[in-house]
């Protein structure tokens, strides 16, 4: 390795990403937690330039770029590698794109998540399948369209990834977001304090897909929270559900919605449609929770649901 | 760009994986950007508001460190009177707090008080280094224009006398404003340690009477600070009776210790500080204190706090009356009231207090007590010196027409409170100085960013409420001459104090680091320094910062 020997950073200065931009945020917030003891594997997406092209690279930990789908699965393949070696102390990280993740690498990561591979899989997500012609990810529709597969998918709901991954009774899983850095660095520490196959959802705001000002990414992404479109919860083992921000207030979804120039044609009654959604799984997530502390389906009590008026 | 720069290997030994392993410094990103972020402190409301110009969010931030010591000399670089003013002051700087948007203003006074008081407690207050060839500076009056200033050319080495006419110091401070607002043993101390500082008092001096204003030529300058202590003139029917009193005079009857019982009830004349004040003490002595004002119940001149408390202690302000008559029956007094009704606005855009025909009361009264407001007393002062019916006009520079002779407070001013009574002794200082150095004296304010409520980003604020202070017992409160406001004990005083959100100064929370994507910037020296080699001009920093204190600057292009 010829990495600058001076540097104690995790991450340098001098990458690619756009101004204000989350994922090289993101990046650097988990790399602070995780330290030098470590190997990153990367699909195509964003990170896979915006963290330096090949062979340079902003991280100061070795990052192997893989083909798209195959993240989960060249990163069980490094942990074996490490195990025969006797490094059992270095930590590997998937770092994938919401396409790369949510998309063609599902199958790696359902495997990995079934044999609960020794790593943690970090599915950055900007909600925008840059690679391919920003067109794929929204909460509910895009303006600019484009792309293959846009038409189909416009009107439809993101899938669920945290969901999909408690089916699969991984020890934990959770999101995060890059506008709770401390929620982020505990979750983080959690993730590497237990061993088998952890997987976190981070939203990180990307200002030139969501057509916003630089300076609003946090801020959108903090209201992304605070409207619930994007909870801040962990999930151990699949079956205990924890929320871990919950938001001085609740706002209403135009909050985020309002300002990004991706959702500027979304009707009234379409941003209706998207708080009676974004209602009912909190409904769920709370329903969840309430399981896991303890209430068994169809026992539980119908208590008035928490909730502070914004 | 070399391969040094890269810290790439060469060719022939790059690994047979697609691994990353050189670094990207050589990407001055700095280039994209098109605007500088730069940390810089704007000036808090507080502050800002703040007549005696204490720096408030400093003193708040180091109680929070539990500094003490470093709090009591912040607030000493201004004003002199911590513990007074922690209790007589109306507190703009409250009015102001940015926080009152978020949920309660920061009770400011409190931090004062106990700061002041713990200063009192445990700092001796050193003599100053005086330098002789300075020279010495006269003060005529002792009150809180005339101290702040003593206070001040003393720190700027000046010889300082100040001229008192009464047997004590402290002006309007001991004559006017009672017990049960300004314990005696409190202002005592903090004059005594002025005294301590080197100024010299000299009392039951009376210029103009004992000595001739000309007889204090000898010093090189001579500020006025007289204060205003004569009442307006009252003259109806019957205003000359017995019982009859001006105001001022019964509150220094009151605050020497005099204090007879009073019987029945009392009508107090006017809705001046003076007026709620004389009530209080009226109330405090055995009668039945009412005050009358001529003017609507919204336009009582006094301040709230003060307004507040007289109605707490069940003090009753009838507005819009007017006396006219005052007879003499028996031992007691018959005081005719005129009804008024507020009718159109006039030039200044207040509505004329009209009579109503016919609209007459009358009520039986042990005494009247009449504060219908003072003006200064300048008989005294040479003709060669300009004045307007009001005071002496120094057009802002506290110096008059005579070159040396300067003018400062009540006499001076038409705002009438202690806080701006100690920011003009502090101008007037600085003004002396400026005069003696031969500069000129006008000095334009520094037109410095005040930082509102809608430049703070809340988000990373909590709600928290305010910690008050407390009242003692009504029985105690209405029967006797003691304080009626409770300090706040240090715990709470502290947690008070972090209740500041530091609006416009940076505290250290880390933000503009944490949120910055390009990691351009780092801690050093106790702030932060942005590498403009690579930060690219996001702007998350500024609009992350909670309290307004990173700015944007068009980028300079260097030549």
């Amino acid at each position: 390795m010829m990495l600058p020997q001076n540097s104690d950073r995790a991450q340098e200065s001098g990458h690619l990403g756009c101004p204000g931009c989350g994922e090289a945020l993101g990046l650097r917030l988990v790399l602070e937690i995780i330290g030098s003891n470590a190997i990153m594997v990367v699909p195509a997406c964003c990170a896979s330039y915006v963290d330096g092209i090949w062979p340079s690279s902003a991280a100061r930990i070795p990052i192997l770029h893989v083909a798209m789908g195959t993240t989960a699965a060249v990163a069980a393949g490094i942990r074996a590698a490490l195990e025969v070696k006797g490094l059992n102390d270095t930590h590997v990280l998937a770092w994938a794109g919401g396409s790369g993740a949510f998309d063609s690498g599902l199958q790696a990561i359902s495997s990995a998540a079934e044999r609960n591979e020794d790593i943690l899989y970090i599915c950055y997500n900007n909600e925008s399948y840059i690679d391919m012609d920003i067109h794929y990810f929204t909460s509910g529709s895009n303006r600019r369209g484009g792309g293959a597969h846009a038409d189909h998918r416009r009107q439809r709901t993101q899938k669920n990834i945290i969901e999909i991954m408690a089916a699969h009774h991984i020890p934990y899983c959770a999101t995060a977001c890059v506008a709770y850095p401390d929620d982020l660095a505990d979750k983080v520490k959690k993730a590497l304090s237990i061993p088998g196959f952890k997987f976190m959802h981070l939203l990180s705001p990307c200002p030139t897909h969501w057509e916003i000002p630089s300076e609003l990414s946090i801020e959108l992404t903090r209201a992304a929270v605070e409207t619930r479109i994007f909870p801040l919860y962990e999930v151990e083992d699949g079956t205990k559900y924890a929320i871990s921000v919950l938001p001085g207030t609740f706002v209403p979804v135009s909050r985020f919605l309002s300002r990004q120039g991706r959702f500027a044609n979304l009707s009234a009654e379409a941003i209706r449609q998207i708080q009676n959604r974004v209602e009912s799984q909190w409904r769920q997530l709370q329903r969840r929770i309430e399981l896991s502390r303890g209430g068994v389906s169809g026992q539980v009590k119908a208590k008035p649901e928490k909730q502070t008026a914004p | 760009m070399s391969d040094k720069d890269t810290h790439l290997p060469p060719v022939n030994a790059m690994p047979p994986l697609p691994i990353s392993q050189g670094w990207m410094g050589w990407n001055r990103t700095g280039e994209w950007r098109y605007f500088d972020p730069v940390h810089e402190n704007h000036l808090p409301p507080c502050n800002h508001a703040c007549p005696a110009g204490e720096d408030i969010q400093s003193f708040a931030s180091l109680l929070v460190q539990r500094k003490f010591r470093e709090a009591y000399d912040v607030i000493r670089e201004s004003n002199p009177l911590p513990s007074v003013c922690g209790r007589v002051c109306n507190h703009p700087c409250a009015a102001n707090c940015n926080r009152s948007e978020l949920d309660d203003a920061v009770s400011i006074r409190c931090l004062e008080r106990l700061i002041g008081d713990w200063g009192l407690k445990n700092v001796k207050t050193q003599a100053a280094v005086i330098d002789p060839d300075k020279g010495e500076i006269a003060i005529i009056g002792s009150g809180p224009a005339g101290l702040s200033a003593a206070w001040h050319l003393t720190n700027l080495q000046y010889k300082v006398t100040v001229f008192e006419a009464s047997p004590k110091a402290g002006g309007m401070l001991r004559g006017g404003i009672p017990e049960f607002r300004l314990p005696r043993k409190t202002l005592d101390a903090e004059i005594h340690s002025l005294v301590d500082r080197g100024i010299e008092f000299r009392h039951n001096v009376r210029i103009g009477q004992d000595i001739p204003i000309d007889d204090l030529q000898r010093f090189r300058a001579i500020l006025i600070a007289i204060g205003a202590h004569k009442p307006r003139v009252f003259d109806i029917p019957g205003s000359d009776l017995p019982g009859v009193q001006q105001g001022l005079d019964f509150l220094a009857e009151v605050n020497c210790g005099k204090r007879d019982f009073i019987e029945g009830n009392v009508a107090i004349l006017g809705g001046n500080n003076t007026a709620i004040q004389c009530a209080r003490a009226a109330l405090r002595l055995g009668g039945k204190p009412t005050i009358y004002f001529r003017r609507s119940a919204n336009e009582v001149p006094a301040f709230a706090d003060q307004i507040e408390e007289a109605r707490q202690e069940g003090i009753e302000i009838t507005s819009l009356t007017a006396p006219t008559t005052i007879r003499k029956t028996g031992n007691e007094l018959k005081l005719t009231l005129q009804r008024l009704t507020l009718g159109k606005r006039d030039s200044s855009g207040k509505r004329i207090a009209l009579s109503i025909r016919g609209a007459h009361t009358e009520v039986t009264v042990s005494r009247v007590i009449v504060a219908l407001g003072e003006d200064p007393d300048l008989t005294f002062l040479p003709r060669r010196i300009d004045r307007e019916s009001w005071g002496i006009n120094t057009g802002g520079t506290h110096q008059t027409n005579v070159g040396n002779i300067f003018a400062a407070g009540d006499c001076a001013d038409n705002r009438r409170s202690v806080g701006s009574a100690i920011g003009a002794g502090k101008a007037a200082a600085q003004s002396i100085d400026r005069y003696l150095h031969g500069k000129t004296v006008f000095v334009e304010s520094a037109n410095r960013i005040v930082t509102r409520f809608a430049d703070l980003n809340v988000a990373y604020f909590q709600r928290s409420q305010v910690v008050e202070r407390k009242k003692i017992p009504d029985d105690r409160r209405l029967t006797s001459f003691a304080e009626v406001n409770i300090g706040l004990a240090e715990a709470d005083a502290l947690r008070e104090a972090a209740r500041c959100l530091s609006c416009g100064v940076c505290n250290s929370c880390d933000n503009c680091l944490t949120f910055c994507p390009d990691h351009a910037v780092t801690k050093q020296n106790g702030g932060y320094k942005i590498n403009y080699d690579y930060c690219k001009g996001c702007g998350i920093c500024i609009h992350e910062c909670p309290r307004d204190a990173i700015h944007l600057r068009i980028k300079q292009v260097p030549r």
